[in-house]
């Protein structure tokens, strides 16, 4: 590539929207040149004093409030109640749809909104509003890990994933089902991740079980003896991200 | 998944995304009453629409309702987004982590002005790529152009930026 191509794409480069085969010609030719170098360098140190001057505003909680009251299906609450009166064969089908539905039992899904996930729900905001979100403070995690020794009678694993986009911002102790657990948290840009860990000898290794529950996304596994969820106000696309890498060996 | 999108309630569809919605509101309009109107408006509308959401990206969804919105408001208002800003702009701001240490108050405040002083097209695409995060193809949508421009409007906002920003010293 030459110098103009490269600063043609330099900002589709640093938003990570070049092709594979542009990277490639872009990286061989930031090597030999120190001017495309110095630009692509002015450019990564503006975006960093954006992401760290510019936080980003959060939504006022009467706004929040107004969603929860809002019925879960607005269609069919606007629908007039059923009338005899306008009894018809197209009624007739959809009352025959409403028996068999009646009678079919719904598809049974234990993560719905299930007992467990309310009290993450709970620790998670809990953690939040009391602002304590964080007993130590640190990105290192070779400094939250020792932390919980003495605390807690296990030992989680902590890893940080900075490079990644989810830097590691500290740890807790918290109270989930009647047990101590460890929480670590990370941020991604301004959103807030509590990963709350314990031990659940009982349990066997379990495939992710998603849910989404009053606009948190969740995500629960079990792996080697410890039971993990994950929860955020994060979307559920980069929380999947985030999972994934949790659960790398 | 499919399934389960197009049965999601209004609430886990838009909740997720509201503090997304507020924080383009916010830096359009530079204030925070007029945030709040617009996301109100934009959340009756939503409401309105919603039963013809057939499930998909819910965020670039709700902050296309959002950004209308936002336009529609500069039009009643025909020369407000050109009025000059509040004092106490930044004022309602939640605090910092630990992360925003590394710059100081005098050093933010001159990341937001500088940010808040661009025009309404370069301001917006700026928004949503740096401070949610959002890919090309998203911010094409929301924004109604195509992926080019979005590239060039990020460019040239960026360089106006970069010379606003010029001697301010590099957050460590």
């Amino acid at each position: 590539m030459t110098c103009s191509e490269t600063q043609d794409w330099l900002h589709a480069y640093v938003d990570n929207e070049t092709t594979l085969e542009q990277n490639l010609g872009m990286e061989r030719h930031l090597e030999s040149c120190s001017a495309c170098r110095e630009r692509l360098q002015e450019l990564q140190s503006l975006r960093l004093k954006l992401q760290t001057g510019a936080t980003p505003f959060h939504a006022p909680e009467d706004l929040k409030e107004w969603v929860r009251q809002q019925s879960p299906n607005p269609a069919k609450a606007a629908r007039p109640a059923f009338s005899w009166g306008q009894w018809s064969p197209a009624g007739g089908l959809a009352l025959a749809g409403l028996l068999v539905g009646l009678i079919m039992p719904a598809p049974i899904n234990p993560f719905r909104t299930g007992m467990m996930e309310n009290e993450v729900i709970a620790a998670h905001v809990r953690a939040l509003q009391a602002n304590h979100l964080m007993d130590v403070v640190s990105s290192n995690q070779h400094t939250v890990k020792p932390w919980f020794n003495g605390k807690i009678d296990f030992a989680p694993t902590v890893r940080d994933f900075a490079d990644e986009g989810f830097p590691l911002v500290g740890g807790r102790l918290d109270y989930v089902d009647r047990h101590p657990v460890a929480a670590l948290v990370y941020r991604r840009q301004q959103h807030v991740i509590n990963v709350f860990i314990w031990p659940e000898t009982k349990k066997l290794a379990s495939a992710f079980r998603e849910s989404t529950v009053r606009g948190y996304h969740l995500i629960h596994w079990n792996r080697d003896g410890m039971t993990t969820w994950a929860i955020s106000d994060l979307n559920a696309h980069e929380l999947n991200d985030f999972m994934r890498l949790m659960s790398r060996g | 998944m499919t399934f389960f999108k197009a049965n999601a309630s209004f609430e886990d569809t838009v909740m997720p995304h509201l503090d997304a919605a507020y924080n383009l509101a916010r830096w359009m309009t530079r204030n925070p009453d007029d945030a709040h109107d617009v996301v109100q408006e934009s959340l009756v509308r939503a409401l309105k629409y919603f039963s013809g959401f057939r499930g998909g990206d819910g965020r670039s969804w709700f902050l296309t309702i959002v950004r209308n919105s936002c336009y529609t408001f500069f039009q009643r208002r025909s020369h407000k987004a050109e009025e000059p800003l509040e004092t106490d702009l930044m004022a309602e701001q939640h605090q910092h982590g630990p992360e925003g240490a590394a710059i100081n108050q005098a050093q933010r405040e001159k990341i937001q002005q500088a940010l808040a002083d661009l025009p309404a097209e370069y301001r917006e695409v700026t928004v949503l790529r740096e401070l949610e995060d959002l890919s090309y193809k998203e911010i094409s949508a929301i924004v109604g152009v195509p992926m080019g421009t979005v590239m060039s409007r990020l460019a040239r906002a960026r360089q106006r930026l970069q010379l606003t920003l010029a001697e301010l010293r590099n957050p460590q």
